[in-house]
């Protein structure tokens, strides 16, 4: 048998290696970066120790020594050195320990780049007309969501983008649907008023994007605290808004949203309005407009009163003539006085069934004097010729 | 005293120009004839809101799960 060079020995054992791809899990030990391009470590139980090398850029989370990981790779020797390594393609935190310390790491790195700032979280639209939705459509998260938006509030569209949250390739798709919305205005011929019209076409972008998923543990939220999730909702142009599992449950995409809603139902609560609060509120608005309105009417008529009581005065210096005058002008006072009941009765009744087509039915007129509008009895003098508009047609009259 | 019916406008903009009429009659000089028709428009916006609070369920649409491969 001949004799191989040392090159030829390690290239061969080396093809044998790469067959027996390796699935470790150990301690994390002497962790380093090099050049922020190459991360160095071992990974060690009671009575072992391998070492491991891997480029940075696949590195997925904050890690550190002690912590218990599993890498997956392929064992080499290394040509220049000698030295037996596993080369890495994937290493993630294993068991709750790890998995916290991980998150926290992550926490601390996201919050001192401000991703958490609470200076730049944007306020939701209040009555949003278009929801861009991201869960899994068979979950009770989804359900729960839908449910309670019903309840809340109606009319409005919501776009479902159906990700997995959960296991390999779910923060993956989540980063996707929410890079979606930058790149692909999405557009539906639709003849509602939402969105921005273009070319005869609705480009609908969501008003607010909703992250959702039910609760689990650390490992099955492990998507929530991917830090290329967090980047991406931290990117998005449209707000977002997260609502993940029960409410003990903290996640980083939580940290990252603009809202954080303690569960998938809670989103719903902080996307939406109640109806019934809405309608109290136009309820108010429509109140107080009434109430105003009869507040004017009556400021008014005491203006009129205060002129006619002035005239009084007057009457004691030029009785006759100027008493006619008056007893003329209280009577046109009068006229005016029911005209604005009239109104204003004919207005309340209006709130009462708010058919607004009736309102012209109910006793509104307009009266114009040479084409100026009547406002006060003490612009018409006898003789003018006034022309009252009603709903259905003009009264012609005269002063006498 | 016109009281054409518009296009319908979000519910959104709608709710605001009730709101917006509603603080007008807060101002100290208030014409009347104005105020007529500001509440005319006031009346016709709530009955419009609260007919559309009654309305409608949520529409759902699904986007294609493959983001990637849509144009």
């Amino acid at each position: 048998m001949r004799a191989l060079s040392v090159s030829e020995f390690l290239k061969g054992t080396n093809d044998v290696l790469a067959s027996v791809p390796a699935l470790v899990e150990g301690e994390l030990s002497g962790f380093a970066l090099r050049q922020e391009r190459w991360a160095f470590f071992s990974l060690k139980d009671e009575e072992s120790v391998v070492e491991c090398f891997m480029p940075a850029w696949k590195l997925r989370h904050e890690v550190a020594d002690g912590m218990l990981v599993r890498v997956a790779g392929v064992p080499q020797v290394y040509a220049k050195s000698g030295r037996f390594r596993i080369v890495v393609e994937a290493m993630e935190p294993v068991g709750e320990g790890s998995l916290k310390r991980a998150f926290e790491l992550l926490k601390q790195k996201l919050e001192r780049e401000g991703l958490f700032a609470a200076e730049r979280k944007r306020t939701l639209p209040r009555f949003p007309a278009t929801i861009g939705l991201i869960a899994s459509r068979e979950s009770a998260a989804y359900s729960d969501f839908i449910r309670i938006l019903n309840n809340r509030w109606g009319g409005v569209r919501v776009l479902v983008q159906d990700v997995a949250v959960q296991g390999e390739g779910a923060a993956g798709d989540i980063c996707a649907a929410l890079r979606y919305w930058v790149s692909h205005p999405h557009s539906l011929p639709l003849p509602v008023g939402e969105g921005e019209k273009r070319g005869g076409r609705h480009h609908v972008v969501p008003d607010v994007l909703v992250l959702i998923r039910g609760g689990g543990s650390l490992e099955d939220l492990q998507a929530f605290n991917a830090e290329e999730v967090a980047r991406a909702i931290f990117a998005s142009p449209i707000p977002v808004v997260v609502g993940v599992g029960h409410e003990r449950d903290v996640s980083i995409a939580d940290l990252v949203a603009d809202v954080r809603a303690s569960t998938p139902s809670n989103a719903a609560e902080r996307v939406v309005p109640d109806r019934r609060d809405v309608a109290n509120e136009v309820d108010a608005s429509v109140e107080h407009t009434v109430m105003r309105l009869g507040m004017l009417v009556r400021e008014r008529r005491s203006a009129i009163d205060r002129f006619l009581l002035r005239g009084g005065a007057f009457a004691q210096q030029r009785r006759q003539w100027v008493d006619a005058r008056a007893v003329e002008m209280r009577s046109r006072a009068t006229a005016l006085h029911q005209q604005l009941a009239v109104r204003m009765e004919a207005a309340v009744r209006t709130v009462h069934n708010l058919n607004p087509t009736r309102l012209l039915k109910r006793g509104y007129s307009m009266t114009f004097v040479r084409g100026v509008l009547v406002r006060s009895a003490l612009t018409v003098q006898p003789g003018d010729a006034l022309e009252t508009t009603c709903a259905d047609g003009t009264v012609s009259s005269v002063v006498t | 005293m016109c009281m054409v019916t518009k296009a319908k406008q979000s519910f959104a903009k709608s709710f605001q120009e009730l709101e917006d009429i509603a603080a007008w009659f807060e101002g100290n000089d208030v014409d009347l004839e104005e105020g007529l028709k500001k509440f005319e428009r006031g009346m016709q916006l709530a009955s419009d809101l609260r007919e559309r609070l009654k309305s409608a369920e949520v529409k759902i649409e699904q986007i294609r799960k493959k983001f990637d491969q849509e144009q």
